[in-house]
């Protein structure tokens, strides 16, 4: 068999999958515009993942519900099976975009940290944690089943926060950023314990660590297709397949 | 010929009123005077025993103040691990008389303590609620913001309640020896360390209980003039005694003790109702059939007792009817003591 036939060669020519939250969804329409070997499926909106959405069991691990419907029309277009068939080219965005925390609207009425407003409640970072560790917990345990069972190439950092995103506005842009960090944690220690890499692209934030206007998408959590194509590119790079281009 | 006893109610009489009704049979039991109404709103403190009453209250749709209520994102499996969902506020366990009336005075600026904070491992600890944070806070700043937001919720709680469920549970504490202050966990179990030259015990007398109580009653009405307040005392069993004596003997005399300022309380105070939780468990009609394995813990179906007769007995027929969720959704199994901190360290 020569080397271009093998089964790792022919792995690295069949398109990545990537699969997620609303993240994925403007990376699949960044997709259309450019000629990029990544098959994208959005499968629902942040809150989906954070409720128990996948189930490994004997025939192998299959998506739940409307996240599970989704990935079934998404395969049947794509010919896929199933999850199974996603071996060594899934990339998911999951759990690494911290506007689903950091947007909550708690923080109307409580803060944390040494400049809490002292108007609202206090939460404690042990509470925070626990809170962010019972929103991950879902995700977490996908990648655990995708890792264990091969499928995962990689993990898609969500779009930094946008300066004019109202938890910048009320909170400030360094504690937001602390929000998103501590959010992430769950799921960045799960990818970092098998291996997988995190994309992410410098150059897009501003100097307090924000998006830079010019990636900021259509409403103030999301990113720009520009963002999205960097992504993608920065995508192909991290898991080897850029040279096939 | 006639004598007192001739017009005296059946309650009056033990045959009649106890011994052939038997333990289920038992009515009229309380001498409640201001039964909890609708609109009521009520807030709780006290022992482990009070988580029951709050959980309770809760289920029942009664218009149960919560000042300290839970992030939405926090699972609910967290909820008491934090301190969440036990009390009104999340203040944990207040087991003495001398904690409840600091506990007032340090949320209306009347006492500051000179230990704020305790320290163990670089983790950080309310003393004043030691158990509240599984791991500790992350620094002091830390531990003394939430201590500040936590006694600003607490005043809040002050100004809006219209009856106060207080359950008495111990008579025996540790304080500190510099200011007074008292701790419903001995320094050194859960953080800090015990130091003889700066803690001691307490077991605190009827006298003292009385007086402390008398004043958080009033700081009470103070800002509340028309408040009302249930008193009952925890039929729990202490886990152990510091007093030298033998655990069974001690508990006896603290409950004894608490017993009587409640009944003392109810006499001084016609806003002060006593709440018989405590006969309805340890009564030897009852046989001990409210305890668990232990003979110390409720069981579930002994809190059940207890607060049918409650609910009977101390709110208005027109009360709030079953649970706007479905029942308590926590196990008796998850009251939270401090004291199982301290059972741990039984030989």
């Amino acid at each position: 068999m020569s080397p271009a036939s093998s089964p790792r060669a022919e792995l690295g020519r069949r398109p990545l999958i990537l699969i997620g939250d609303s993240h994925a969804a403007i990376h699949a329409r960044a997709l259309r515009q450019v000629d990029l070997p990544v098959l994208a499926c959005p499968l629902g909106s942040a809150p989906l993942f954070t409720k128990a959405f996948a189930e490994a069991g004997p025939d192998g691990l299959t998506l739940q519900g409307e996240i599970g419907a989704r990935f079934a029309r998404f395969a049947a277009a794509n010919g896929l099976r199933d999850l199974a068939d996603c071996q060594g080219r899934l990339v998911i965005s999951l759990g690494l975009a911290g506007a689903l925390f950091y947007a909550s609207e708690d923080w109307k009425w409580v803060d944390f940290g040494p400049q809490a407003d002292p108007g609202k409640r206090y939460l404690s970072a042990g509470v925070i944690d626990a809170m962010i560790a019972g929103m991950q917990a879902p995700v977490v345990s996908f990648i655990g089943h995708c890792a264990a069972a091969g499928l995962l190439v990689a993990a898609m950092m969500g779009p930094p926060p946008q300066k004019r995103h109202p938890a910048v506005q009320a909170l400030g842009a360094e504690r937001v950023l602390e929000l998103a960090a501590r959010c992430d944690g769950p799921v960045r220690d799960a990818l970092a314990a098998r291996g997988i890499p995190i994309i992410n692209v410098r150059g897009v934030t501003d100097a307090e660590g924000l998006l830079l206007e010019a990636y900021w998408g259509k409403d103030d959590a999301h990113g720009s297709q520009g963002f999205s194509r960097r992504m993608l590119h920065e995508l192909l790079r991290v898991t080897g397949r850029a040279a096939s281009r | 010929m006639s004598h007192p006893y001739k017009s005296l109610p059946p309650r009056a009489f033990w045959r009649g009123a106890v011994a052939e009704p038997g333990p289920d049979g038992i009515r009229d039991i309380g001498n409640c005077r201001h039964k909890l109404r609708p609109g009521d709103v009520i807030a709780t403190a006290g022992s482990c025993f009070a988580q029951h009453i709050s959980r309770r209250l809760q289920a029942r749709g009664f218009r149960y103040l919560d000042v300290e209520p839970p992030p939405r994102r926090l699972p609910e499996a967290e909820h008491n691990r934090f301190g969440y969902g036990l009390f009104s506020a999340r203040y944990g366990n207040i087991y003495t008389s001398a904690q409840l009336l600091q506990l007032l005075r340090r949320a209306t600026g009347r006492l500051v303590p000179r230990e704020r904070a305790w320290e163990r491992d670089g983790r950080w600890y309310d003393p004043f609620r030691p158990t509240l944070e599984p791991n500790g806070f992350e620094s002091e700043a830390e531990t003394l913001l939430a201590q500040d937001s936590h006694l600003q919720a607490v005043r809040g709680m002050l100004e809006r309640m219209d009856v106060f469920v207080f359950t008495l549970g111990l008579t025996e504490a540790w304080r500190s020896k510099e200011d007074g202050a008292v701790y419903p966990v001995c320094p050194g179990i859960v953080a800090s360390a015990f130091d003889p030259a700066r803690h001691e015990f307490v077991n605190l007398d009827y006298e003292a209980i009385l007086a402390d109580m008398r004043r958080a009653l009033g700081v009470l009405r103070k800002i509340r003039p028309e408040l009302r307040v249930l008193l009952t005392v925890s039929p729990v069993p202490l886990t152990a005694t510091a007093s030298g004596e033998h655990v069974l003997t001690a508990t006896t005399y603290s409950k004894s003790v608490l017993r009587a300022v409640a009944g003392r309380l109810t006499e001084m105070f016609d806003w002060v109702d006593y709440f018989p939780s405590y006969e309805l468990v340890t009564a030897p009609v009852f046989g001990g059939r409210a305890y668990e394995a232990d003979l110390r813990g409720i069981a579930s179906t002994g809190v059940d007792f207890v607060m049918e007769s409650f609910l009977r007995e101390f709110c208005l027929a027109d009360a709030p009817g079953p649970a706007r969720a479905a029942g308590p959704a926590k196990t008796e199994d998850d009251v939270v003591c401090d004291e199982l901190v301290l059972d741990f360290f039984a030989p």
